[in-house]
This record gives C-alpha cells, sequence and structure tokens, in this order.
C-alpha cells in the first residue's frame, strides 16, 4: 500500500530510460549510419555548391542541416533526456516546457557559434584544437551544469517527501467533525498548485546553460569548415538550422514527458497526486543525475 | 544500489556517439619471397565531408575540374600519419585467436578522386608469418565509434605463395549477434562496479579473413 503511489513514478522514469536506451541502441543501427553517411555526403556537396556560388544552393544547405538536426537528436544526447526528465519531475505546463527547449536548441547552437567565432575566427586556432575545447572543456562542464540540476531536483524532491504533513490535517479533523472533507484537505495538505510554486525560471536557465554548455559536434564541424572556407555565414545559418531540426524532437519530448506526468498524476486522487510527485521529482533527478555523469564519463 | 550501478552500466546514451566520420577500408596482405606473410598495406578513402574539412585545415581547393596538382597532393601526404604514441591505427591483425602486434605506419602515399581523399599505409607483422593450417583475421574499427570503417570486400593478396593455395574471405560483421553481446555485457556490468561502456566496434566490424590451406 505504502508503495502504490510509486508506481506512476517509476512507469514515467521507466518511459524515460527507454527514450534514452534506445537513442543508445539506434545509433548502432545500420540504417542509422547509412542515412548519417548520406547526409555527410549531402552536406559536402551542398557546401561546394555554395562555394561555387550556384543558386539555391543555400537553401540546400539549410535543409540539409535541419534533417541533420532532426536525425542527430533523435540518437543519443541533445538534452533530450534531461527537457524529458525535468518534464516528469516538474509540473512545468507543456508550453513553457516547449519553449525551453526551442531555447536550449538555439543556444546550444549560438555556443557553437560562438566557439568558433572566438578559436577559429579571431584566434586562427585549427579544426583539431578548437574541438578539443569544445568537447574536452566545454561538454564536461556542461554536464557538471546538468549533474547540479539532477541534485538539486533530487534534494528538492526530498525535502517535501520527508516533510511532515500529515499533522494539520489530523488536528483539524479530530477537532472539526461537522467540517467538509474536502475543504480540510484543500486547506491544510500540500496541493498541486503550491507544489507548482517553484523555482522555475532558475531551473530553465540551468538547464539551458547546461544544454548549451555542449556544442553539438556536427555544427561545430560545419562551422569550423565554413568559416575556412570564407562562407562563415552558411555555416552560422546552417548552424541555427540544426538547432531548429534538434528543437523538434526535444519539443516532442517535452509534450510526451508533461502528457504522461499528467496522466499519471491523474489517475491518483488529489492529495496523493501531491504526495507522488515529490518522488517523481526526486526519481526524475536521480536520472538526471546518472545521465549527467554519463556525459561526464563519456569519452569525448 | 544494485539498480542504481545498473542504470551507470546503461549509458549507450553517452558513450556511443554517431560516427561523425566514414573511412572506406581497403586491406592488401604482403608476402615475400618465402611465401610468408610480412604485414598487411591498409587504404583509407575518406567521406567527401571530411575529405573537404582535412583539404580545408591545410587551405587546399580542387581546382575548377575537381583534381589537385601534384604540389598540393605532396603537400597531403602522411595527412593522417601522424599518429599519437597510444593509438593504435585502428587495425587489428590477429592470427587465429592470437592478436598480432602491428608496426606503425610506413610507406604512406596520399591521392584524391571524385571528392575523397585517400590514403595507404603499411604495416608489418613483428616477425613473418606461416599462415598455412591458420587463418589471419584483419579488421578495422574505432571501438568509440567517431570514425565508422567500412572493410572493401575486396582484400588483395600481394605476392602469395602459389603453392599454398590462399584465399580472402570477407567476412561481415554479424550485427544481430553483436547486439546480444552488446546487452550481455551490460547486464553482467551490474554485477562489476564497471561503468566504461564496452569497446562494441569490434564486434559490429566486418573482417578479412586470410586462409592457406595446403590440404585442400
Amino acid at each position: 500500500m505504502r508503495f502504490r503511489h510509486l508506481a506512476p513514478g517509476l512507469a514515467v522514469v521507466a518511459v524515460l530510460l527507454a527514450i534514452w536506451a534506445a537513442g543508445g541502441l539506434t545509433a548502432l543501427e545500420s540504417s542509422a549510419i547509412e542515412a548519417q553517411r548520406q547526409m555527410q555526403d549531402a552536406l559536402a556537396e551542398a557546401i561546394r555548391h555554395i562555394k561555387r556560388q550556384e543558386p539555391g544552393a543555400m537553401a540546400g544547405l539549410l535543409g540539409l542541416c535541419f534533417t541533420y538536426g532532426v536525425l542527430h537528436a533523435v540518437g543519443p544526447g541533445h538534452g533530450k533526456v534531461l527537457i524529458g526528465g525535468y518534464g516528469l519531475g516538474q509540473r512545468v505546463p507543456w508550453l513553457r516546457l516547449s519553449v525551453l527547449a526551442v531555447a536550449a536548441s538555439l543556444a546550444q547552437a549560438a555556443t557553437a557559434v560562438g566557439l568558433v567565432f572566438v578559436l577559429v575566427g579571431i584566434l586562427g586556432w585549427k579544426r583539431d584544437a578548437s574541438q578539443a575545447i569544445g568537447t574536452e572543456i566545454l561538454s564536461p562542464l556542461g554536464a557538471v551544469v546538468i549533474g547540479l540540476l539532477g541534485l538539486w531536483l533530487v534534494w528538492r524532491g526530498g525535502r517535501r517527501a520527508f516533510a511532515p504533513r500529515a499533522k494539520p490535517h489530523d488536528h483539524h479533523h479530530d477537532h472539526d467533525h461537522d467540517h467538509d472533507h474536502s475543504q480540510c484537505s484543500h486547506a491544510h495538505a500540500p496541493s498541486l498548485e503550491e507544489v507548482e510554486k517553484l523555482h522555475s525560471l532558475r531551473d530553465a536557465v540551468v538547464l539551458i546553460l547546461g544544454i548549451a554548455l555542449r556544442p553539438c559536434t556536427g555544427a561545430l564541424l560545419l562551422l569550423i569548415l565554413t568559416w575556412q572556407l570564407g562562407i562563415a555565414t552558411a555555416g552560422i545559418a546552417g548552424a541555427f538550422a540544426m538547432g531548429l531540426g534538434t528543437a523538434t524532437v526535444t519539443v516532442g519530448v517535452a509534450v510526451l514527458a508533461v502528457f504522461a506526468r499528467e496522466s499519471a498524476l491523474s489517475s491518483l486522487p488529489g492529495q496523493l497526486a501531491a504526495r507522488t510527485l515529490p518522488w517523481i521529482e526526486m526519481l526524475a533527478g536521480i536520472v538526471v543525475v546518472l545521465i549527467a555523469y554519463g556525459l561526464y564519463a563519456a569519452p569525448a | 544500489m544494485r539498480w542504481l550501478l545498473a542504470l551507470i552500466g546503461l549509458m549507450p546514451g553517452a558513450a556511443v556517439a554517431h560516427p561523425h566520420m566514414f573511412i572506406q577500408t581497403a586491406v592488401a596482405v604482403i608476402f615475400d619471397e618465402a611465401g610468408l606473410a610480412t604485414g598487411i598495406r591498409v587504404t583509407w578513402t575518406y567521406d567527401d565531408y571530411t575529405s573537404l574539412q582535412v583539404m580545408a585545415d591545410v587551405g587546399i581547393t580542387e581546382d575548377a575540374s575537381g583534381q589537385l596538382s601534384a604540389e598540393q597532393l605532396a603537400a597531403l601526404n602522411g595527412f593522417d600519419m601522424d599518429w599519437d604514441p597510444d593509438w593504435d591505427g585502428d587495425s587489428h591483425a590477429r592470427l587465429d585467436d592470437r592478436a598480432l602486434s602491428l608496426s606503425g605506419p610506413q610507406d604512406w602515399t596520399a591521392s584524391y578522386a571524385d571528392g575523397a581523399l585517400s590514403s595507404t599505409h603499411r604495416r608489418d607483422f613483428s616477425q613473418p608469418l606461416d599462415l598455412r593450417d591458420h587463418v589471419l583475421g584483419v579488421a578495422s574499427y574505432d571501438p568509440w565509434y567517431y570514425v565508422f570503417y567500412e572493410l572493401s570486400p575486396a582484400i588483395e593478396l600481394v605476392n602469395p605463395p602459389p603453392e599454398a593455395g590462399c584465399r580472402a574471405i570477407y567476412r561481415p560483421a554479424d550485427t544481430a549477434k553483436a547486439k546480444l553481446d552488446l546487452e550481455a555485457q551490460l547486464r553482467t556490468m551490474q554485477d562489476k562496479a564497471e561503468v566504461e561502456f564496452p569497446a562494441v566496434g569490434k564486434n559490429f566490424a566486418a573482417e578479412a579473413w586470410i586462409i592457406c590451406a595446403s590440404g585442400t
């Protein structure tokens, strides 16, 4: 009985893990690898067209980059699981989470542009060294930020989950028998509305920062290449097109996460839902910490 | 705590990245006058995008007809031969079940055709090998999958001893089995607090087999 209210949370975490593990495994599928190869060949062709200043070349590159973003985001990384985990653990509305997902993807593209602008454009660094800054310094830093966000979710959920809550309810109940039950619980149990009052802006900033600090290798490579070829604007536009492509997937995950969470919560009576939420929040936090650890430990 | 370790073990999402470089690999096995195998020559043909990047790094662009001049090719020669001491070159050879050590790259070349850069290099075995009644296996893979090597089914034998009946066989990777193995490996990881993702590249790579069966 005590653990029954954990079930929706566990189901939700299971869905999250499935999305995540699927990303890792599909990366090994030969069809995914073949798609990636065709994409690279097409990118090379598009860049040659731009170099030769052929009409429509730019539109071709942007379309490719957008598709590249979508394809890439279906695989591992790109904040998909973080957005999903956060959406499951927090009562953030779907629209706000979707906006956050788009902002994070665009911020990730902006990081790549800024990085290449400084390292290649100003300092004149080569591809290997510039890429190393992204993978060896920024990415681990992003992982740390994400890990801290996860710990923060665990701590916040834990504080609420273990906070004494029965006392005011019982007290009231014992002394005022003609008092309406629903009113009673409304007045004294932590309501969903109360639980919702979170530091959502701060969370959003940390989440975006964590994702943005890990620039996508594909965007970095495109930016460096176009910079070296003297067609930097094409690369910058392409990087943002990739970001938008990535965002379509993360927004999808955001909506899915919110839907999963709300249907899990709505299957419970109000008060129980309020009590369950901190547990979901804790579990989501644990998953986020584990992902951050994986990102940190992953070979660059 | 076990489930927690299991979760950490299940880090494929993080550890397995998409390949960002595609290399068509061709393998040739070289024999000496005595009929012993002395080493391999590896040909790497890079995907167009990577080729563009490599050339942009050194400021080389093809001419209007899509060619590189002899000077440009000379400048490019060795572009991928400056190896980190701890990098094994992603080529792996074995005699039956024994892994063979390979020398560093030697005698390299570079060429360019149809928008793709190619290079070749030779790697010697530590001693010449008599392949009769043995299987020599050669495979190329990046354990971390940043580079995806695709082995060409055309495997060349250079100067094989005519009487030994040597032949080359292309062995495609058994990806279905590789995936099962990977899942099994991830499962056993729960028991050892081993965090590192298994180097799966090997199981997903095709292998060139050279068999010299004198009896048949």
